[in-house]
């Protein structure tokens, strides 16, 4: 019996295994890691009908190219305007946001992915990797978690949890939360905005930052005007949320995303709203932002319509027909059929 | 000061109890630690102690800052920081032979004090563990005497092994992987203090106390080898 798996042809950029994260070891200076767009990897999963959290391939602006050595496999690809192009047994393209079955043998690659930062390829049951502190995310620097800890490379062989998928109608998702504004990135002010001056304060909100090419998992570092302290850059270390803003000496503002270090000791001028950590987790080097200040309470309403839209989205999901379906469809839509049965 | 209730965002509270290093402020944010982990409120996922806060992690489609806040001022108001029966005591090896206490001659010079001296102040020091952080188990234990309250170097290292032990204002850590640092090494430690080996990966926690005890090379070699093939007992830690 063959194994399982996906061969990885290509791995593309930074192919790793993310969930929603690995909660409850913080104190243990364990990173909660997880998906960069929890909204697509949430629409992703939903699409091949795993539960929300399941652990998919996140990758970044280059895709992979993977060959299927299961029996069959149900995937789908989210986050990106590029499709899932099949070469082998046949040249077609499947568009993203819609799931496809594949049979042993195919081959099939995602490109450049010009439109996001990120994207997320879920398979049907999920990967066959251990829970490492109850999660299948990658954590890099900590070399745990994923698969063998690391981002894949060519050669790998990724186990699926099912040698085959049941056959059934696919999923396409007609409206994804595309999160394509540019509005500013809504922040909570602090824990320690006291910690800069009127003026610093003033600059982070009204000036416009660009995304460094040195940005990753664990943070993007942000281009623009510094941010003037008043009381340093310094301070006893602090627990530290996905989103916090900390601004070290330079001034120049580093937001910390899901492979942050548990505490830090910069002072933090605040904290992106979690509704926005999906569009931030988007965006690719280069991308300008600004910031707006909003209070916890808007930052909970946000995120409260950030579901209601995903839950919508989900919830409008369409039954793709299959191809012998979409033949007579067809054929009843030219009139062919009645046209035959009249004559 | 009074405890200071501080946003992290829609999904963690920052409750303050001051600035500093010190052990009462510690002794007060792990008892409501252990106030909040046991009191099991609806939506929180996670608390994380530092030096001067605990951090409430939550979920905003589950609680609310201000619920949050409604429940933790009553657990405040009636912290018992005396307790803390989760705490362990551990006795752990350390050598400072051959290469592996490479900044013990410059600690030793700022500390006007010899080497041995400053080994002798370490393994008679009763660490406190404040917190975790920097990378998965790396401990931050206090606090050594006034003498050793030696500055970060000026210029990092790019690169000190697993397991250095290191001091720098006042402050003790371990290494759990080969990392950067700006802290001066002065002696290693044979037994990680996160191992994916383990059942818990992660060997020390905040409110554990810590006491080194010196080793020689051979015994550090010993303990090496048996943590290496699985033979070591984590049981010959009990301090």
């Amino acid at each position: 019996m063959t194994k399982a798996v996906l061969e990885i042809v290509n791995p593309g950029m930074m192919a790793t295994i993310q969930d929603f994260g690995r909660f409850g070891y913080q104190a243990k200076g364990v990173p909660t890691s997880g998906a960069l767009d929890f909204v697509n990897l949430r629409l992703a999963n939903r699409l091949v009908g795993n539960e929300e959290g399941q652990g998919a391939l996140e990758f970044r602006i280059m895709g992979p190219t993977i060959r299927v050595l299961a029996d069959s496999v149900r995937i789908a690809l989210t986050g990106t305007e590029a499709v899932i192009e099949l070469m082998e047994p046949v040249a077609k393209r499947v568009p993203s946001y819609q799931s496809v079955t594949l049979q042993k043998g195919a081959l099939f690659k995602v490109g450049v992915t010009a439109d996001t930062a990120v994207a997320y390829l879920a398979v049907e049951g999920g990967f066959d990797v251990p829970d490492v502190y109850a999660s299948q995310s990658t954590y890099m620097s900590g070399g745990f978690g994923g698969f063998e800890g690391r981002a894949l490379q060519v050669g790998d062989l990724l186990p699926l949890a099912l040698a085959s998928v049941p056959d059934r109608h696919e999923q396409v998702c007609d409206a994804p939360l595309l999160l394509d504004s540019t509005d500013p990135i809504r922040v909570v002010p602090g824990p320690q905005k006291d910690y800069f001056s009127k003026a610093g304060l003033k600059t982070f909100f009204s000036e416009s930052y660009v995304i460094s090419g040195d940005s990753n998992r664990m943070g993007s570092r942000l281009e623009g005007a510094p941010v003037a302290h008043e009381k340093g850059a310094d301070i006893n270390s602090d627990g530290i949320v996905t989103g916090a803003i900390q601004v070290p000496g330079n001034g120049l503002p580093i937001v910390l995303l899901a492979d942050h270090q548990t505490t830090g000791g910069y002072p933090k001028i605040g904290c992106v709203a979690s509704a926005d950590l999906p569009r931030l987790g988007r965006m690719k080097p280069g991308c300008a932002l600004t910031f707006s200040a909003v209070t916890v309470a808007q930052a909970e309403k946000a995120r409260r319509l950030l579901e209601q839209q995903l839950a919508q989205s989900i919830a409008a999901f369409k039954a793709v027909p299959s191809e012998q379906e979409q033949f007579w469809n067809h054929l009843a839509e030219c009139n062919l059929i009645d046209g035959v049965v009249g004559s | 000061m009074a405890v200071q209730f501080l946003a992290s965002g829609d999904t963690g509270l920052t409750v303050q109890f001051g600035f500093d290093v010190d052990r009462a402020l510690s002794a007060q944010i792990m008892a409501l630690r252990a106030a909040v982990d046991d009191a099991g409120l609806a939506g929180v996922i996670e608390t994380v102690p530092t030096y001067r806060s605990l951090l409430v992690h939550y979920n905003p489609m589950e609680t609310s800052q201000s619920k949050l806040i409604a429940a933790l001022k009553p657990m405040i108001a009636q912290l018992d920081s005396g307790k803390n029966d989760k705490a362990r005591t551990f006795s752990l090896p350390l050598c400072w032979e051959g290469d592996f206490a490479t900044d013990l001659t410059h600690v030793a010079d700022f500390a006007k004090m010899s080497p041995e001296e400053v080994i002798s102040v370490i393994t008679q020091t009763d660490y406190f563990i404040y917190m975790l952080g920097f990378a998965p188990g790396m401990p931050y234990m206090g606090d050594l005497p006034e003498a050793l309250n030696i500055p970060r170097k000026k210029v990092p290292v790019k690169r000190v092994e697993k397991g250095s032990v290191m001091v720098a204002t006042g402050l003790t850590v371990i290494y759990p992987s080969a990392n950067p640092t700006g802290w001066h090494v002065v002696g290693r430690c044979p037994v990680p203090v996160f191992d994916l080996g383990r059942a818990d990966p992660v060997l020390l926690s905040p409110g554990d106390r810590v006491r080194f005890r010196a080793v020689d090379g051979a015994e550090f070699a010993d303990i090496e080898g048996r943590v290496a093939d699985g033979r070591f007992d984590l049981e010959e830690l009990a301090g």
